[in-house]
């Protein structure tokens, strides 16, 4: 290029010295670098060709950030006018002559030819010497940039960090070096999480239930006001289903009825507090500097393998092939693990505008699927203005599974690459390779069904044992079903007028045969039984004393149709009348809330009956309300045996498990263990319930498994 | 003795000659003109110089014999100095050549001189090329990242601005020599002229003006390390380093 330059010289005179200095004109930038609060210096580069009479500054650090735009004060989340995190730009040009005719600083985020932001430099910005860049006449710059639709704030933000800042210049002349450039950062400080108000939940549908997904909430805040960032908590899903008939055992009806109660399982709001990192290195809420920064929420199955070798053989399935793995109920059986029912659900968030609350029945935050590989996990955005501005959320909603147990990530999803891939977005274990300002990690949320005990009645004081509920408890605490004991110890006994009422109105509504079973008198006052009836000798002397001849009164008793030709079908014929009376005198005191409640008399009938405990179902339960009826001494059971693994078994019986095959009344029933015979559920002296009873009570489906437990396992 | 209003280009070299002198100390050392003009060699345009009326000289020489006159003429010179910003500092010269008239000087060193001009001439010509610069040199690379490093490590080909032009020739340029139209240091066009020649980007112009201040705080910025707020930035402030600077 040539240069054509005017120059007015003077001759010199023979006697003269003059001399004509004719310049070269020369430029160059010496350096720009971003100063933040504190001292923060970003490092300046050039082309290493580059020269100026002066050299370019060697302070400054390439890990140099700041937050730009306006902050809440963390105390009360509101906009706090006074705290920001302004910065100067500062350049030194080589300029000595005045001759650069062009300048300008730009921004470039990575992989883009476009700046997103330009300011041309002029008049006096172009002067020799250091300068700090002027923002309507002030020297600090709050990152506000130009309107640009990758950033609607007009605030650089930390979804496009890192940047290049580049003063770039030209002029007539000789310009040795036409550009620096430095870099600086927008930076995550950290993430918190905390539970999002249990407003935020969709509006459920009705059920009979009701609320159940509050009431998961309620028990969550009362583990900790935030997500436990170790150890475990328990999400406790409210499962007070019975069945209203002996049939329903013989269904998959815990697991359809579970399903239509939980659904894809319960939704628990968790929400993150996003801060950003101050050029002074302090934790600062930046709501305008996060963009649309993508939050990804991942889970693990942290589940570990159960000690009963049937459980343990059924988790084991595609243990280690699933994404991701573990052993959480596979969607096969029921459960979520390698489902395409999301645990992040997707959300519709805020629209266009924020609104000035959160809104009640919807949540607030959007929330989309990751696309493949990481499919599993979901992204979220943050809020830019508002309640809820600079956090994220989503709605965390595990499987139905009982004994399903899950950990929670979420990731500042930032780093990608030239073709936009998330470095994060790939299927391998979690936890992901992240550095720990990104990431918040919860504990372990362990899912646990539940079912309330409401009341424990017995017949009178008579009765003297009581069965211990915590003993009861701790056999369903190995299927993960917590029976919570909400009688707080309190036993209830029948008042002796309404037991004597209950009686004789049932009594009396049966035919003159039956009535004559029962003893005369107060059946309250006569014991701990559950009804007193007449021996069969005393039966046929009462007969009698009604009048009957002798002839009338033998042949009736040894008539086998009407049942009582010996004693054994007399108790027989006993026991079929004591269970309808007990039934009678009992059900009033069921309690009205949902859930379980125990009877308790020593014996059904006073003349001598092998039922241990009944599980009868109470008037008008619909299906939320159950009793059992434990009519049974420690005594009157197997060595090895009492009164708890009765009320374990009839507990048992109500939550839908029929008897073994070996007891019971469909033989070839398939919904037991085939490999052990003291289930529970047997006649046998019980161990424990068998894996198969465990698995149908965390909520698996019996109809995916099989009784061998090799046969439910699959690698 | 005639008044000779000054033009562009004058100075008493080339009013002398023109008014048939052969040197200018005839009319310089005029009183008036000695006083008025400090250095005959720059005069501002539109001045009144005095020539003085030729004198004649009376010789006795005889007849049928042949005698020479001797004229003493004394030379004019045109004298250049290339330099960078900094004066002092001659920029790297590939080639560089002064022609004036049917005279030619080249040189590298940075000073070009023609010790015998025609005063008359008013144009001449400056013809520099300079070396080439440097190689590209690529920027230093970015502080190296370690594993998980937060903020992450910059990643310089990550960026996609556009990449340095940087020229594999040395710049050419033209001088369009006016000469004689230095004017003294003494006067805004004189300063401004000189800022001009010493490279600035600066309107030659009889009055004070936002480009003429900011050609001087320019000029005080560098030349003279100042940047102090109440300076006036006027081409008073400066008239007496930048004689120096450029004339010496």
């Amino acid at each position: 290029m040539v240069i054509n330059r005017t120059a007015r010289v003077a001759r010199t005179a023979h006697d003269k010295t003059h001399l004509n200095h004719l310049g070269v004109p020369e430029f160059g930038v010496v350096e720009i670098q971003i100063k933040g609060q504190g001292g923060s210096l970003s490092k300046c580069y050039r082309d290493g060709s580059s020269t100026t009479s002066t050299a370019p500054a060697t302070t400054g650090d390439d890990t140099f950030h700041f937050a730009p735009g306006p902050q809440y004060a963390a105390a009360t989340w509101t906009a706090d006018p006074t705290l920001k995190d302004d910065v100067q730009i500062v350049y030194k040009l080589h300029n000595p002559q005045f001759a650069i005719k062009e300048a300008k600083i730009e921004i470039f985020p990575r992989f883009s030819k476009n700046s997103v932001w330009t300011r041309e430099l002029k008049d006096d910005e172009l002067l020799h010497g250091e300068h700090t860049l002027q923002f309507n006449a002030q020297d600090n710059w709050d990152g506000k940039i130009d309107a640009h639709a990758d950033y609607p704030d007009q605030f650089l933000t930390v979804e496009h960090s890192p940047y290049k800042l580049k003063l770039t210049i030209s002029g007539e002349g000789v310009n040795t070096s036409p550009a620096a450039w430095t870099y600086f950062h927008i930076i995550i400080a950290k993430l918190e999480l905390e539970y999002g108000p249990k407003t935020v939940l969709p509006a459920q549908a009705a059920n009979m239930e009701g609320g159940i997904h509050t009431e998961t909430y309620d028990d969550l805040i009362a583990q900790g006001a935030a997500p436990p960032t170790g150890g475990t908590v328990k999400v406790f899903l409210k499962s007070d289903i019975f069945k209203t008939s002996s049939d329903d055992m013989f269904k998959n009806q815990l697991f359809t009825r579970h399903e239509t109660l939980w659904g894809d399982g319960p939704q628990i709001p968790l929400f993150c507090k996003v801060w950003v990192k101050s050029s002074s290195d302090t934790d600062v809420v930046a709501y305008k500097a996060l963009g649309r920064l993508k939050f990804m929420w991942d889970w693990e199955s942290t589940s570990v393998a159960s000690p009963t070798g049937f459980t343990a053989s059924a988790e084991k399935y595609l243990v280690n092939k699933t994404k991701p793995k573990g052993r959480n109920c596979h969607d096969k059986r029921g459960g979520k693990r390698a489902s395409n029912k999301p645990v992040f659900p997707a959300q519709a968030g805020p629209g266009a505008a924020t609104p000035a609350a959160l809104p009640v029945g919807s949540f607030p935050f959007e929330v989309v699927a990751v696309d493949k590989p990481r499919k599993w996990a979901a992204y979220s955005y943050a809020w830019n203005d508002g309640v809820a501005a600079s956090k994220t959320g989503v709605i965390f909603q595990p499987a139905r599974m009982a004994g399903d147990e899950y950990k929670v990530t979420v990731y500042v999803n930032q780093e990608y690459d030239r073709k936009k891939k998330y470095k994060l977005n790939v299927d391998t274990d979690a936890p992901l390779p992240s550095p720990d300002v990104l990431k918040a990690v919860t504990g372990d949320y362990h899912i646990w069904r539940r079912v309330n005990v409401r009341k424990y009645v017995k017949k009178n004081n008579s009765v003297a044992e009581t069965i211990n509920l915590a003993t009861v408890a701790g056999e369903y605490a190995k299927a993960f079903l917590e029976l919570k004991d909400l009688t707080a110890g309190s036993i209830t006994y029948v008042a002796e007028a309404d037991w004597n009422s209950r009686v004789t109105a049932s009594v009396n509504g049966r035919s003159a045969a039956l009535q004559r079973m029962v003893s005369p008198g107060n059946q309250h006052a006569k014991g701990g039984n559950g009804v007193y009836l007449r021996t069969r000798a005393e039966y046929r002397v009462a007969y009698l004393a009604e009048g009957a001849t002798v002839a009338v009164v033998d042949a009736f008793l040894n008539d086998p149709s009407n049942g009582m030709q010996d004693d054994d079908h007399y108790e027989k014929k006993g026991k079929t009348l004591g269970r309808g009376v007990v039934s009678d005198a009992f059900s009033p005191e069921a309690d009205p809330g949902s859930g379980c409640t125990i009877f308790h008399c020593d014996k059904l009938i006073s003349i001598g009956c092998d039922l241990l405990g009944w599980a009868y179902d109470v008037p008008g339960g619909a299906g939320n309300r159950c009793g059992f009826l434990l009519c049974a001494t420690n005594a009157d059971h197997s060595a090895g045996d009492n009164i708890e693994n009765t009320a374990t078994h009839e507990f048992g019986h109500h939550f839908f498990l029929p008897h073994t095959p070996d007891a019971g009344e469909k033989k070839n029933y398939k919904a037991h263990d085939s490999s052990i015979t003291t289930c529970i559920m047997s006649y046998n002296v019980p161990t424990e319930f068998c894996g198969f009873c465990q698995l149908r009570l965390r909520g698996w489906s019996k109809n995916a498994l099989k009784p061998a437990p090799s046969a439910n396992s699959k690698t | 003795m005639a008044n000779v209003a000054s033009s562009a280009g004058d100075c008493f070299s080339r009013i002398a000659r023109i008014q048939g002198f052969f040197n200018y100390l005839s009319v310089y050392n005029h009183a008036d003109n000695a006083t008025t003009f400090p250095n005959p060699n720059q005069i501002e345009e539109g001045s009144t110089v005095k020539v003085p009326d030729k004198q004649m000289k009376a010789f006795n020489l005889p007849l049928d014999a042949e005698k020479k006159f001797k004229i003493i003429r004394q030379k004019t010179k045109l004298r250049i100095k290339i330099c960078m910003a900094d004066a002092a500092q001659t920029p790297g010269i590939a080639k560089a050549r002064l022609t004036i008239g049917a005279k030619k000087a080249a040189d590298t060193t940075g000073t070009l001189e023609i010790d015998d001009i025609d005063p008359t001439l008013t144009n001449a010509s400056l013809t520099v090329v300079l070396t080439n610069p440097p190689a590209y040199v690529a920027p230093p690379p970015t502080t190296a990242g370690v594993a998980n490093q937060y903020p992450p490590p910059i990643v310089a080909p990550d960026f996609d601005d556009p990449k340095t032009v940087w020229p594999k020739e040395g710049e050419t340029i033209v001088w369009n020599l006016q000469v004689g139209s230095l004017e003294p240091h003494t006067v805004i066009r004189g300063v401004l002229q000189r800022l001009e020649n010493l490279g600035f980007a600066c309107p030659v112009q009889k009055v004070e003006d936002a480009p003429t201040r900011r050609a001087v705080r320019t000029y005080r910025r560098f030349v003279e390390s100042k940047v102090a707020p109440n300076d006036t930035d006027a081409v008073a402030d400066i008239q007496a380093n930048i004689r120096a600077r450029h004339d010496d």
